[in-house]
C-alpha cells in the first residue's frame, strides 16, 4: 500500500489507468489515421 | 465566513444572462434541415468531441458529487472516493467501446430518441408502435420523478444561497432551464452544459487546492487512521455492500448507467458523423477524473470538524467555514451548475419521450415540421411545470416511493433492447418482455429487500437480459428479427 489506504490506493491506479487507456486509444486512432 | 447577498445574486444573475444567451445562439441549429425533429431532439447530430464529452460527463455527475457524495465520505470514509470515481472508467468505456455503435446504428435507423431507437430496432408497424410508447411511458415515469428531485435540490440550494423561500427558488432556476431548452433543445442543453462543467472543473480545483495545501494527502490519511481506521482500510465496502469487493459492483451500474440510460444515452446519438469517440474519451477522462476528487471534502471535513449534526452538511459546512465568501459563492453557482446540467437533461429527455415518442405511437402520421417543433417545445414548458407542481403539491410519501425505483429500474427495464441488442438482436416480444421484467424485478428488489441500489438494479439487467434473449427466440416464429436494421 503506497498510501496506507487499499481504498485510495485503488483510486490514484484506476485514475491513471482511465486516463492511460483513453489516451492509447486516441494514439491508436491517430495513428491508423496516419496509415 | 458569512456570504453576502448581493454578491450571489450578481454571479446568479450574470450566470443567467450567458445561459439564456447561448440557448438564443444554439436556436439556430433546431431550424437546420428544414426544422426537421433531429434538430430540437439530437442537436442537428452537429456535437463536436469537446462539447460532447462536456455534456455527457456533465449530466452524469449530478449535485450528487457535490453534496451527497461528501456527506457518504464523512460518515463511511474513503470507500465513498472510491464507489464516486467509478462513474469515470465507466464513461470512458461506454464512450470507447459503444457510443460508436449506438450512434451509427441509430444515424442510420433515423432514430432521434432511445425509445425510438428501441422501437426501429425490433419491428415496423403497430408492434414498434408498442415499444416505443412502453419504452417512453417508462422512461417519462421514472425519469419525471428524478427530475423532480433535482428541481427540489436545485430549488433548497438556490433558496439558502439568494435568501428567498425554496419554491420561489426553485421557481427561478426551473424557469431558466425552461427558457434555454425550448429555444435550442438539446444543443442548449449541450452548450450551457459545457459552461457549466468547466465551472464545476474550477470549483474542484479550488477545493483541492485550498484542502491539501492545509492538509497534504498523507496526513489526512494517517490523521483519519487514528480517528477510526475503517475510514481509510475498510473491512467491508458499506454502504456499497457487506463484501470487501462490493464497491466494485458500481463499476459495471455505472458503465449501464451511461450506455443505456435515455438521458446519458441521447448524447452519443447528437455527435457529428466525422468526429471520432477516442478524441471524446480523451476529453471525458481527465474531466470525470478531477470532478470525482470533490468527495474528499468529507475526509477533510471529518478531521477538521468531527461533529458533525448531519453527515450531508459537510459540504455547506466547509464553503461557509474555510473558504472565502466570493470563492464560496462561487463554488455555489458551480454546485446548482452540476445539479441544473443534470436537470435540462432530464427536462429535455422526458420532454422528448412525451413529444416525439408517445406521439408517435398514439398518433402516427401526423408531421408537420412547424408543428411538430412546437409540440416538442410544448412539451418542455408543460414538463418543466408539472415537475415543479409534483415538488410543491405531490405528497412526499408518493415521491420517496418512486424515488426509490430511480434511475436503476429505468436501467433494467432498457438493458435488453438497448445494450444486450448490440450483441444479439431479438425482436419486439423480446424487448416489451424485458422491459416489463427488468422494471418488475427491480423495482421489486429495491421497494421490498434489502439488495440495496447497485445489486437490486443489476439483478433486474439480468432478469431483463434473460427474458430479451428467451421470449424473442421463442417468438421468432410469429415476429421474425428486422432485417434493415
Amino acid at each position: 500500500m503506497f498510501l496506507n489506504s487499499w481504498v485510495l490506493d485503488w483510486f490514484i491506479i484506476l485514475s491513471i489507468a482511465t486516463i492511460s487507456v483513453a489516451v492509447v486509444a486516441w494514439l491508436l486512432d491517430r495513428t491508423r489515421q496516419d496509415d | 465566513m458569512e456570504s453576502i447577498p448581493w454578491i450571489n445574486w450578481f454571479i446568479m444573475t450574470a450566470s443567467f444572462v450567458v445561459l439564456i444567451w447561448l440557448g438564443w445562439k444554439s436556436s439556430k441549429i433546431v431550424h437546420s434541415n428544414n426544422d426537421d425533429e433531429s434538430g430540437f431532439l439530437v442537436a442537428g447530430r452537429s456535437l463536436g468531441p469537446f462539447i460532447g464529452a462536456s455534456t455527457i460527463v456533465a449530466t452524469g455527475y449530478s449535485g450528487w458529487g457535490f453534496m451527497g457524495s461528501p456527506g457518504v465520505a464523512y460518515e463511511f470514509g474513503a470507500i465513498e472516493i472510491l464507489g464516486n470515481f467509478m462513474f469515470a472508467p465507466a464513461m470512458v468505456i461506454a464512450v470507447l467501446f459503444f457510443a460508436k455503435f449506438l450512434s451509427g446504428r441509430a444515424a442510420s435507423m433515423g432514430s432521434n430518441t432511445i425509445p425510438e431507437y428501441a422501437a426501429n430496432l425490433h419491428g415496423s408497424g403497430d408492434l414498434a408502435r408498442l415499444v416505443q410508447g412502453v419504452a417512453a411511458v417508462v422512461t417519462i415515469v421514472l425519469l419525471l420523478v428524478f427530475l423532480t428531485s433535482q428541481i427540489k435540490a436545485v430549488g433548497i440550494l438556490a433558496a439558502g444561497w439568494l435568501e428567498l423561500p425554496q419554491v420561489w427558488g426553485a421557481t427561478v432556476m426551473i424557469s431558466i432551464i425552461i427558457l434555454y431548452t425550448v429555444l435550442g433543445g438539446l444543443t442548449a442543453v449541450a452548450w450551457t452544459d459545457t459552461l457549466m462543467l468547466m465551472g464545476m472543473l474550477v470549483a474542484a480545483v479550488i477545493v483541492c487546492i485550498q484542502m491539501f495545501s492545509d492538509i497534504p494527502l498523507g496526513q489526512m490519511i494517517a490523521q483519519l487512521n487514528e480517528i477510526n481506521p475503517e475510514l481509510v482500510n475498510p473491512t467491508t465496502s458499506d454502504p456499497y455492500g457487506q463484501a470487501k469487493g462490493a464497491v466494485y459492483l458500481v463499476l459495471p451500474y455505472a458503465f449501464m448507467f451511461s450506455a443505456v440510460l435515455p438521458y446519458m444515452a441521447v448524447r452519443f446519438l447528437a455527435f457529428r458523423e466525422d468526429v471520432k469517440f477516442s478524441t471524446v474519451a480523451i476529453f471525458v477522462a481527465p474531466f470525470a477524473c478531477i470532478l470525482s476528487l470533490i468527495p474528499i471534502v468529507g475526509l477533510y471535513m471529518r478531521i477538521k470538524m468531527p461533529d458533525l449534526a448531519e453527515a450531508d452538511q459537510a459540504m455547506p459546512v466547509y464553503l461557509e467555514t474555510f473558504l472565502h465568501p466570493i470563492l464560496g459563492g462561487f463554488i455555489t453557482l458551480c454546485i446548482l451548475f452540476a445539479m441544473q446540467s443534470t436537470a435540462n437533461s432530464l427536462l429535455h429527455t422526458v420532454a422528448s419521450a412525451a413529444s416525439h415518442d408517445l406521439r408517435r405511437a398514439l398518433f402516427p402520421g401526423h408531421e408537420n415540421p412547424t408543428t411538430v417543433l412546437f409540440i416538442n417545445r410544448a412539451a418542455v414548458v408543460v414538463f418543466g411545470l408539472v415537475g415543479l407542481a409534483m415538488m410543491i403539491y405531490a405528497p412526499p410519501f408518493f415521491l420517496s416511493w418512486l424515488g426509490i425505483l430511480g434511475t436503476g429500474t429505468l436501467l433494467a427495464a432498457l438493458v435488453g433492447p438497448i445494450f444486450v441488442s448490440a450483441f444479439w438482436r431479438g425482436n419486439a416480444y423480446g424487448a416489451l418482455a424485458a422491459m416489463v421484467g427488468g422494471f418488475c424485478t427491480s423495482g421489486y428488489l429495491l421497494i421490498w429487500s434489502d439488495a440495496g441500489w447497485v445489486v437490486g438494479p443489476l439483478v433486474g439487467c439480468v432478469v431483463s437480459t434473460a427474458l430479451y434473449i428467451g421470449v424473442s427466440a421463442l417468438t421468432f416464429g410469429l415476429d421474425r428479427r428486422v432485417d434493415t436494421a
